[in-house]
């Protein structure tokens, strides 16, 4: 795509390709100076430069290079080209193949090999072509690279709709939670139950100081673990510290292409909006940057939205087709194989990534080996003022994300990902399966699978803003399909426990029972504890200590006295690091949030029997008022 | 360091803390404070019903606790020391640029006289002074890296220390000053949380003795009542206070804390002076004026020590302190007109403070 292209059988091309879009009226001259200058200094194609900053549409670029290079596009008659396909040459190349080179095979006749192609000067597809087809004449034309996409997708759409939905469950069904218990855990889990009911039956006093002692000891040691997480991730250490300097000593020419999914769902006009800006305050060469768009298939509205805030021309529209479940996993993994990022990461609808976002992350990688998978900013919110429930939750978030993560982190443990700005190595998330479809905490399932691959995540200095649930039925549903899924994670990896031992050591074991699975199992646990404190306060009554003995009740009133003290206490300590004071005092107002927890504990655990692949969505764009930061 | 080096270390001297807490026990007369703990946790520990009860009802809570695990007071001196002695090794391997002088150091100080006695004898004290100082040294080191992790403990250790002795509570107007003084002027909003964070967990730990109380015994305040070695039994009922007994309870437990930021102020020499004067002071009391005051000065003394002076001036006055101070404390012990004689406390006198209605259920 620029002056220098070469063709077999073609002179070279009499004028630069920029000489041509000026005399075309397409560019000014000022446009092309500068877009000059930006190619010195990033080496980057000349067309990409001034594609990204929406100079120019695509299939006009495109139209101007045909001529340019004698080269015919072949984007204004695709409907003809289908017909002509060769389905037997096309099943020669993989879905991902095609993408990564961006074109596509058209038909193989004695010995000319015919294909349509984006950039027709890639010697690498020229090595992948004379390596299938030695010998042979390579006839090739052009098309823009959204062209490419759409054969793909209308010859491939079946075959990567399968991929994204049931590959990770046919290639590695042990790490899949399309079954939610396998057949050793149900029986497992009935040989269990039948035996607590045995007990029950002669003895129910037996029974219920079996299950409160369990519930106790698991409880106890839940704290402890957080406990000694708490003051890790309170250390100076807390992941990979990015400067300012560092930053800024970044060559552009040297930076990688960046895949950004957006899967985006029924989602308000005014998110799509500030979604929009947001992408486009990202500090990053736009011309660098594979921006793609999920919508869902029924999802016209949401469609029209995006089109409507008219994004620059390299951002891509990707409609993934209807199937179930329908998740934001599957979305993303659908769009996984139309990626063409060396790194990719994704955004929900509603958020706010710090501009320099993606330059920490690429840092953060080139400081580590390809060992490291991910990297994940943290997360905040920025309507944390709104009301008293996203004064609690920007508490619990900053407390998440700036010193659980940060203390799993600085102890080497395995680290579940957030909904939202994790930064993958492409090409690993690809190795990795990309996200499970029927986790609903598909984020937190790909963060314990990597490192129980023998993966590392690690957490940087970069900050993503999300709007904060202010409503509470609002909340209790998003919160009850975090926990569920965090119960499906947990279910999933205990089905190898050796495995896990043996990739992550005892301490990847421990963060699993009591990290992913405490969570859910602690907050349902302490409706029940709770439960029976308040009775024992109102009725007054002695049978606790007539019949528990001393050492549990001593286990029981710990958990509920350093339990809750812990929670709060370190809640008031989040608000450090963020320098959020105000939030300090609502601390205290804890032990109601948890009662919230708990209630979405419950329902998850019920939905994960009834529903376990039901995505509660959460509704956006709740919230009024001015955006803190 | 491995962990089995350090469980190797722990247990080292544990070994060593209860040879020696069994060789001082046998010779000296037991503190009131020891006696009584023991007394009650052995009272205690033989009811069958209502123990978890009236174990709550005791007080001091910590070190209460301590002997209701260890009934024999000699294991739970050596465990105490194993714990502290393991800590304060760690810690001082960290820091210094001559470990080999500094781990000399701080066994010196630990397997000195003072130590010893202290540790058998006033084994609450001890922990409470130890919680006191750390607090204001997580204090200091927050304000001076603001790291998180010391703003977490400073409220830990300040709010456990009210299990110690509810002699802590005089220390919150201290640290308010401390704290209204020290970040004045900082982050807007800064001030009021580090205020709610540092008094939290007195608070909460403080409620929660309450609260215990109330339920089982109808009165909230029954706990301090019911131990005679507590500020309430000296002071007599809280809402009758004569002035003057308020002012020397809070300077008798502040100035443990006051000291480390007083120490701020003076270079290197100075420091050294005080650590070394501190040490001189609590060996000499260890052997001569009061145990109580030895186990202050003795906790006092460590902090100077970190970071270590190592300088030549520093090691002549140690060594100089450390000989002559442990010359004259070992004198003071072994002389025949010993005054470590705290009073004799007999088995009446002190089963008699105890009112056994108290911890039964």
């Amino acid at each position: 795509m620029n002056s220098t292209h070469k063709n077999e059988d073609k002179t070279p091309p009499v004028k630069p390709l920029g000489e041509l879009l000026v005399e075309k009226g397409l560019i000014s001259p000022e446009q092309l100076q500068e877009a000059l200058t930006l190619q010195r200094q990033s080496k980057n194609l000349l067309g990409e430069i001034i594609v990204s900053r929406g100079w120019v549409k695509p299939v006009f670029l495109y139209q101007t290079i045909a001529e340019q290079t004698d080269l015919a596009y072949a984007g204004s008659e695709l409907m003809q080209l289908i017909e002509q396909v060769d389905r037997s040459l096309v099943k020669r190349f993989s879905p991902e193949q095609m993408n990564r080179f961006v074109f596509f095979p058209l038909k193989i006749e004695q010995e000319r090999v015919e294909i349509v192609t984006a950039f027709p000067n890639n010697p690498a597809l020229d090595s992948l072509l004379h390596e299938h087809f030695p010998g042979y004449r390579v006839e090739k034309k052009l098309v823009t690279p959204y062209e490419v996409d759409w054969l793909i997708n209308y010859f491939f759409k079946e075959v990567i709709l399968s991929e994204a939905t049931t590959g990770l469950m046919y290639r590695h069904s042990e790490e899949s939670a399309a079954r939610v218990f396998t057949r050793a855990q149900t029986t497992g889990f009935s040989l269990g139950a039948v035996c607590i009911l045995l007990v029950a039956y002669a003895s129910p006093y037996y029974a219920f100081l079996l299950l409160f002692t369990v519930f106790n000891l698991f409880y106890l040691l839940n704290i402890l673990f957080k406990f000694v997480l708490s003051l890790s991730g309170a250390g100076r250490k807390t992941g990979e510290i990015i400067t300012d300097a560092e930053i800024k000593s970044l060559q552009t020419n040297k930076l990688p292409v960046y895949t950004i999914l957006l899967p985006l769902y029924k989602e308000p006009s005014s998110v799509i909006h500030q979604l929009t800006r947001s992408i486009h305050h990202l500090d990053y060469p736009p011309e660098k940057l594979d921006v793609i768009y999920l919508i869902e298939e029924d999802d016209k509205k949401t469609l029209e939205d995006c089109r409507a805030e008219s994004p620059p021309y390299t951002v891509r529209f990707l409609v993934v087709p209807q199937g179930l479940p329908k998740t934001k996993p599957r979305a993303c993994n659908f769009g996984l194989a139309f990626a063409r990022g060396e790194f990719l990461t994704i955004f929900d609808a509603e958020d706010m990534p710090e501009p320099s976002q993606l330059k920490k992350a690429v840092i953060a990688f080139r400081r580590h080996s390809s060992n490291y998978a991910c990297f994940q900013a943290a997360l905040n919110y920025y309507n944390q003022n709104q009301n008293l429930l996203t004064r609690l939750f920007t508490l619990e978030y900053s407390y998440w994300f700036d010193f659980m993560l940060p203390g799993l982190f600085a102890l080497n443990l395995p680290i579940p990902l957030g909904g939202t700005s994790n930064h993958f190595r492409t090409a690993v998330l690809r190795e990795l399966g990309g996200w499970d479809p029927f986790n609903v905490t598909e984020d937190a399932d790909l963060g314990m699978r990597a490192s129980y691959r023998g993966y590392k995540i690690g957490v940087f200095n970069s900050t993503t803003y999300e709007e904060a649930n202010s409503q509470i039925t609002n909340w209790i549903r998003q919160r009850s399909r975090w926990l569920k899924g965090y119960l499906q994670t947990f279910l999933v990896h205990n089905r190898r426990p050796l495995h896990v031992v043996s990739t992550s050591g005892w301490k990847g074991w421990f963060t699993l029972q009591f990290f992913i699975g405490g969570t859910t199992i602690g907050q349902a646990a302490s409706l029940i504890l709770w439960g029976v404190f308040a009775f024992w306060l109102v009725t007054r009554a002695g049978i606790l200590e007539k019949y528990i003995p001393a050492p549990i009740l001593y286990m029981g009133t710990f958990n509920l006295f350093f339990g809750n003290f812990l929670g709060m206490y370190l809640s008031m300590l989040a608000v450090f690091r963020r320098k959020y004071y105000h939030l300090t005092a609502y601390a205290l107002l804890n032990p109601l949030y948890w009662l919230m927890a708990s209630i979405a504990a419950w329902k998850a655990i019920y939905q994960l029997f009834s529903r376990p692949f039901y995505w509660e969505k959460t509704e956006h764009g709740l919230h009024q008022g001015g955006i803190r930061r | 360091m491995k962990p089995w080096l350090i469980v190797l270390l722990a247990a080292v001297f544990f070994g060593f803390f209860a040879l020696s807490s069994s060789i001082l026990l046998d010779t000296l007369v037991v503190s009131d404070e020891t006696l009584f703990l023991t007394e009650q946790a052995r009272s205690i520990s033989q009811l069958d019903n209502g123990r978890a009860t009236a174990s709550f009802l005791a007080y001091p809570l910590l070190p209460f606790l301590g002997f209701l695990l260890f009934p024999n007071p000699i294991i739970f001196s050596a465990s105490l020391g194993a714990i502290l002695a393991t800590v304060v090794i760690l810690l001082s391997r960290q820091k210094d640029a001559s470990p080999l002088f500094q781990i000399f150091l701080v066994c010196a100080v630990l397997f000195s006289p003072a130590f010893l006695f202290v540790l058998v004898q006033e084994p609450v004290h001890l922990i409470f002074g130890v919680l006191l100082l750390s607090a204001a040294f997580f204090l200091l080191r927050y304000r001076e890296t603001s790291s998180i992790q010391n703003c977490f403990l400073l409220g830990l250790c300040l709010g456990t220390a009210v299990f110690c002795r509810c002699e802590s509570w005089w220390v919150a107007p201290l640290f308010v000053l401390i704290l209204v003084l020290f970040f004045r002027g900082d982050e807007k909003g800064e001030l009021s949380s580090l205020l709610l964070v540092t008094f939290f967990p007195l608070i909460f730990f403080s409620g929660v003795l309450f609260f215990i109380n109330w339920v089982f015994t109808g009165s909230a305040l029954s706990f301090l009542r019911d131990s005679p070695y507590s500020s309430y039994a000296v002071l007599g009922s809280p809402f009758v206070l004569p002035e003057p007994h308020l002012f020397f309870p809070w300077l008798h437990s502040s100035w443990p804390s006051l000291l480390p930021f007083v120490m701020l102020f003076f270079h290197d020499r100075l420091r050294t002076v005080f650590a070394a004067g501190f040490l001189f002071i609590s060996y000499w009391s260890a052997g001569g004026i009061h145990l109580q005051a030895s186990s202050v000065f003795l906790v006092l003394a460590l902090p100077f020590l970190f970071p270590i002076h190592t300088g030549k001036f520093f090691r002549t006055v140690f060594l100089v302190i450390f000989i002559c101070g442990s010359v004259l404390s070992w004198w003071q012990v072994t002389g025949t007109d010993s005054p470590l004689d705290m009073g004799q406390v007999t088995y009446e006198r002190v089963h008699s403070t105890v009112d056994q209605s108290k911890i039964t259920p």
